[in-house]
């Protein structure tokens, strides 16, 4: 995420322009081996493949119930700066979230991390997603003070209970997240918090909200990397495109749904990746 | 050629440099100075390659009420997943710690998560030793758990007291009460030191392991140097007694206790 911050604290996306070529990642390393740096100096691409390795989710896990599928395009220069996470818990229940940190490189990626696993911890431990929200806000806080960084993130958390089919959730400032509901009627699941990292006096802001799952519901959500490409006259792929292509492909198998978004986002600013794409998409059975 | 820490050298590339900052990101800060605390560390790897992921990890973090948390996490194994579980131990052993959690709180929760963890990613078996201890520098006192990790002393002007296990190691065994705590006064310019097996582990030519006690006598002849010269000299030490033929990486953690003047 490139932000800036406008006048009433919303986030608005700024445009790089440096010319870009996209690089589908989309393969992982499966080998646990994997050096860098014995065999000539590492490339960008082997980078940011071992960085999405460590921190992006464990797409061959099976969870009961669900299917789901995570993918993401790095624009050029950029490493980290999205980052998704699906996780199982052993009480069954399941934990989507997806974040968009401001800046990129080893910063950024060193605030995925704890995005990832500062989440896990709190919700592993029975926190609810506002309060896994919160405690996250007041680390992150405590992490930039530490290392003296200004480092800020959107992140949306959603905690799925399989049996009584909902999942309640948080956003921190997290714009695009969607539920297309079986009769295709389609649910902004919209932010229900300060976006974290800012802001040490704004707790009671954080709240949390509850989305039915009724069987064949579609659960879409992506970075503004999708939804704020831009095309030759600066107008953004936005939100109803975003809706449109998921609608568009309801029937599809996750991974080609995901890629469509992609995909068309892409093409909307004629193959320009101005900045990292990453998208995770579930459906409850 | 001996290099201890992945740092940033002339001649770099950018890419170069990032992935150094990458991999400093996931092993711990760099050394810093805390109100009442100065702290070292050092990591060398078994093989001189560059950017190898390590299973040890060494991190410090200080939280807004003023403590300080110190951990040091043996991961078995290497590679990209021993580094992942690094990123885990560390963000979730500081996740704890903010929330409030005390050390031996902390690491049953860092256990119970890391057993969950393994089932999900089921591609993965983990165990590590840990230790973790936090430190109320203005008390100078440390709450600490040592999950296996047997290699952690206070060395003081008036002897060296070793910080013996408080649980079994974590990843095992899912069970809260098998995680005790013990708690330690840091008196003023006391030194908490602790190594990986890496070190203790060293062999040298007739096989002889170095032990984790000859930390007490190598720390105790550098209590002049500064915290990250301390924790150089033990990897060193380590190095020279395995005549330069570590089996397995070696990562050390020096804190210095110093409220006021140094005793």
């Amino acid at each position: 995420m490139r932000v800036h911050l406008q006048d009433n604290n919303s986030i608005a996306t700024g445009i790089e322009t440096t010319p870009i070529r996209a690089s589908d990642a989309g393969k992982r390393l499966g080998d646990s081996s994997v050096q860098i740096g014995t065999s000539g100096p590492p490339t960008r691409e082997n980078a940011a493949e071992i960085l999405i390795e460590h921190l992006f989710a464990n797409t061959d896990a099976r969870i009961p119930g669900i299917t789901y599928a995570v993918a993401y395009r790095l624009a050029e220069e950029f490493i980290g700066g999205d980052i998704v996470d699906v996780y199982h818990f052993d009480n069954n229940s399941v934990a989507f979230s997806i974040a968009d940190i401001s800046g990129k490189g080893a910063r950024a990626a060193v605030h995925a991390a704890l995005i990832k696993y500062g989440l896990r911890a709190f919700s592993s431990h029975g926190l609810a997603p506002e309060r896994a929200l919160r405690s996250l806000d007041r680390l992150y806080l405590e992490n930039n003070n530490f290392e003296q960084s200004e480092s800020f993130a959107t992140v949306f958390f959603g905690l799925v209970d399989p049996k009584r089919k909902v999942m309640a959730y948080a956003s921190a400032g997290h714009e695009p997240v969607i539920v297309v509901h079986p009769d295709r009627t389609v649910e902004v699941l919209a932010p229900t918090a300060p976006l974290i990292g800012v802001f040490d006096d704004q707790h009671h802001l954080f709240t949390q909200d509850v989305v039915t799952l009724s069987a064949g519901t579609l659960f879409v959500a992506t970075t503004d990397g999708v939804t704020e490409a831009r095309n030759s006259r600066g107008e953004m792929f936005g939100m109803d495109r975003f809706i449109e292509t998921v609608k568009r492909n309801f029937d599809c198998e996750l991974k080609q749904l995901i890629a469509s978004v992609i995909d068309e986002a892409q093409a909307f600013s004629a193959g320009r990746l101005v900045d990292d794409m990453a998208i995770v998409a579930a459906r409850f059975l | 050629m001996l290099s201890t820490n992945h740092r940033l050298r002339a001649g770099d590339n950018p890419l170069q440099a990032e992935m150094r900052r990458i991999v400093e990101s996931i092993y711990g800060p760099a050394v810093r100075r805390l109100p009442g605390l100065e702290i070292g560390r050092a990591y060398l790897n078994a093989t001189n390659e560059e950017f190898r992921y390590g299973g040890d990890l060494v991190d410090v973090f200080h939280y807004g009420n003023g403590l300080t948390s110190v951990a040091m996490v043996d991961i078995t194994g290497h590679g990209i997943h021993a580094a992942m579980y690094a990123g885990l131990a560390k963000h979730a052993l500081r996740a704890y710690a903010s929330r409030g959690f005390n050390a031996r709180d902390s690491v049953r929760a860092l256990n119970r998560l890391c057993i969950e963890n393994s089932l999900f990613e089921a591609d993965d078996e983990f165990f590590a030793t840990v230790f973790f201890g936090i430190v109320d520098a203005e008390r100078r006192t440390m709450q600490y758990v040592s999950a296996g990790h047997e290699a952690a002393y206070i060395v003081a002007s008036d002897g060296a007291t070793m910080l013996a296990a408080t649980g079994p190691i974590i990843g095992l065994f899912d069970d809260d009460s098998a995680f005790d705590h013990g708690v330690a006064r840091l008196s003023n310019g006391s030194i908490l030191a602790a190594v990986t097996d890496g070190f203790s582990e060293a062999r040298n030519a007739r096989l002889e392991f170095l032990g984790a006690e000859a930390l007490v006598d190598v720390v105790d002849r550098h209590r002049a140097c500064e915290a990250e010269q301390q924790a150089e000299a033990l990897t060193r030490y380590a190095y020279e007694y395995a005549n330069e033929q570590l089996h397995d990486d070696v990562a050390a953690l020096v804190v210095k206790v110093q409220t006021g003047r140094a005793a």
